[in-house]
């Protein structure tokens, strides 16, 4: 079987033997040795343990730890908090992952069509990304308090303004809006780069049989995007659905009430603050495991898509 | 003609469209950012005046001669503490993430042994773990291994992840294979093949990984907080959420305490742009 590894640069020495062969092998098992390792602790372990954990009942505080079969799950069953916070967090995840996507794409779009400033736009867009959560949360909640920039921004325009973070209505919206200013230039460079790629003889093509601009964009660019498209969608739903810092910093951890209460903070906050690790672990699992469906999905859809 | 006018019309108002968008966005990105520098040079009395005041009239650096004087918390530290703290960690597990990958994709990309494909998809799969699921058993490892309020928590972890050896190994798969003829002719070691010619031929791939590896470490917030719980120890994102608690009445700090913290990694960013955007464009990796 020849794999798409075969690259062996011995390969093309003429003295080719079993015992440089052999001698190949156990080079690459060295050289992979201590990755492995690393690799082996911190993430095949815990990834292990985090199956274990969700069936024990662990109390840090009290030191108990005992099997207690599926009793973590039906307790999350009647959670309401853990209820409220997945609400919470899909209705942000949504929010963010739609708007994303559409101010990456049209500011890609953008992009593609001009030449002059083109390097200027796109380094500043990109450069919040860069930039911490703690830093984007400490300059927000300045921006968004009921005497912010824009309130004051508002007032010129003859409103009295919002308070955006102490709405239990706008909360939600206004932590989306902070996340999409700080991330959209990530997305914005992927669908950049799929626009590249799209070959300009297939828009001279459509042009040539009489399509319109809208016709172009939607039954030529979307249609050959599409694995990008996927790919955002997706990674930027998992990431999403797992907000954390944003209202750690800007509501006080869930505030107005539990308005932008998460699930990662109801996680959080029952590992770290009640040290039920066994119920905290096993809402980390169930979360996890969907997400991960969630991505093999997307990778095999790729894998079909890719193929154009 | 008249429909080549009519094309041409087309194409400008489409790029005057563009352009108009784009700088829409772009006041939208720069107007906090220059909001955020004018204020972390304003005295307290311009700041708290409504409306709000975008240029300080006398403009002051009182507020960064505080964040970095001002005795944090009760352990006599300095936000230089948590600066350090963070170059620290950062650098260090860096370079363990670029020793330890760029060898694990030198032999995924450049050595035969069994069992390679098997591997290489199963390391793989780690890519789809969410954050989420790793918190808790990592919290637990470490506390096993002691390591909790220690810098060990932050530096070795990272060492684990497979971005690295995924992206060294393709850099490395397209280094024409004449160049390691030479090499093994003259009877060079497979350490010595990878160390002194593959690594120096890959520096721009080492730089890029680096300076990715940099930025995700430097900017992590929800794992330090969570293993770091002395104030002597924390790093400058999450330092700074605690000490900017203390002084929230006083913006102009708060500003401050922000512009010194985004600083290295914008400089960064501005130094490697051109490599950075080149990767995020290649891999479809540097988002969250």
């Amino acid at each position: 079987m020849t794999s798409r590894f075969a690259t062996a640069d011995s390969d093309r020495i003429s003295n080719w033997t079993l015992t440089n062969k052999r001698r190949e092998a156990l080079a690459g098992y060295l050289f992979l040795a201590p990755y492995l390792v690393f690799f082996l602790v911190f993430l095949a372990g815990p990834v292990i343990s985090a199956f274990v954990t969700a069936f024990v009942e662990w109390e840090l505080l009290r030191g108990t730890y005992r099997f207690i079969g599926l009793e973590n799950f039906q307790l999350i069953m009647e959670d309401d908090l853990f209820w409220i916070a997945l609400g919470n967090s899909l209705y942000f995840a949504l929010m963010t992952t739609v708007g994303n996507v559409v101010v990456a794409l049209c500011a890609a779009l953008a992009l593609k069509s001009i030449r002059l400033g083109h390097t200027l736009f796109r380094i500043a867009m990109y450069a919040p990304v860069v930039l911490s959560i703690s830093v984007i949360g400490i300059i927000f909640s300045r921006l968004l308090a009921p005497f912010g920039l824009l309130n004051a921004g508002l007032e010129l325009l003859g409103h009295k303004g919002f308070n955006y973070l102490a709405d239990p209505n706008l909360v939600l919206p206004s932590l989306s809006l902070t996340t999409i200013w700080w991330g959209f230039g990530f997305p914005m460079l992927i669908f950049l780069a799929a626009l590249y790629a799209v070959p300009e003889t297939l828009y001279e093509a459509a042009r040539i049989d009489g399509a319109g601009r809208r016709q172009i964009l939607w039954q030529v660019t979307l249609p050959l995007i599409r694995p990008a498209l996927l790919f955002i969608i997706v990674t930027q739903f998992i990431a999403h659905i797992q907000v954390f810092g944003q209202p750690y910093i800007m509501t006080n951890g869930g505030g107005p009430g539990y308005s932008s209460y998460t699930i990662v903070l109801h996680i959080y906050r029952n590992a770290f603050s009640y040290y039920h690790m066994g119920y905290a672990g096993a809402m980390a699992l169930s979360l996890g495991v969907v997400m991960f469906v969630f991505a093999l999905a997307q990778f095999r859809l790729l894998g079909r898509y890719t193929e154009y | 003609m008249h429909r080549d006018t009519r094309a041409i019309l087309l194409k400008r108002l489409n790029k005057a469209g563009a352009y108009a968008f784009l700088v829409i966005l772009l006041l939208i990105v720069l107007f906090p950012t220059v909001w955020v520098l004018g204020q972390s040079f304003m005295p307290e009395e311009q700041i708290l005046k409504w409306p709000v005041q975008i240029i300080p009239r006398e403009p002051t650096l009182d507020n960064y001669v505080e964040i970095f004087t001002t005795k944090l918390s009760r352990q006599e530290l300095s936000l230089f503490r948590w600066l350090f703290n963070s170059f620290y960690v950062t650098t260090s597990s860096t370079i363990g993430v670029l020793l330890v990958t760029s060898m694990a994709g030198y032999a995924f990309a450049r050595l035969r042994f069994p069992g390679k494909q098997l591997l290489f998809f199963g390391l793989g799969a780690s890519f789809l773990v969410p954050g989420v699921m790793l918190l808790i058993p990592s919290f637990m490892l470490m506390r096993a291994l002691g390591w909790i309020d220690t810098h060990h928590a932050l530096i070795w972890p990272p060492l684990a992840g497979f971005f690295g050896v995924f992206f060294m190994r393709q850099f490395f798969l397209a280094i024409p294979s004449e160049l390691a003829e030479a090499a093994v002719i003259d009877g060079a070691s497979a350490f010595g093949i990878y160390w002194r010619v593959f690594l120096p031929l890959s520096r721009p791939a080492v730089a890029t990984l680096g300076i990715f590896t940099f930025l995700f470490i430097w900017n992590d917030f929800t794992w330090p907080l969570v293993v770091l719980n002395s104030d002597e120890m924390r790093t400058l994102p999450v330092g700074l959420v605690v000490f900017l608690g203390e002084y929230w009445s006083y913006q102009g700090i708060v500003m401050a305490g922000a512009v010194v913290s985004s600083a290295p990694v914008l400089i960064v960013y501005i130094i490697f742009q051109r490599q950075i955007t080149r990767a995020v464009m290649a891999t479809g990796f540097g988002g969250r």
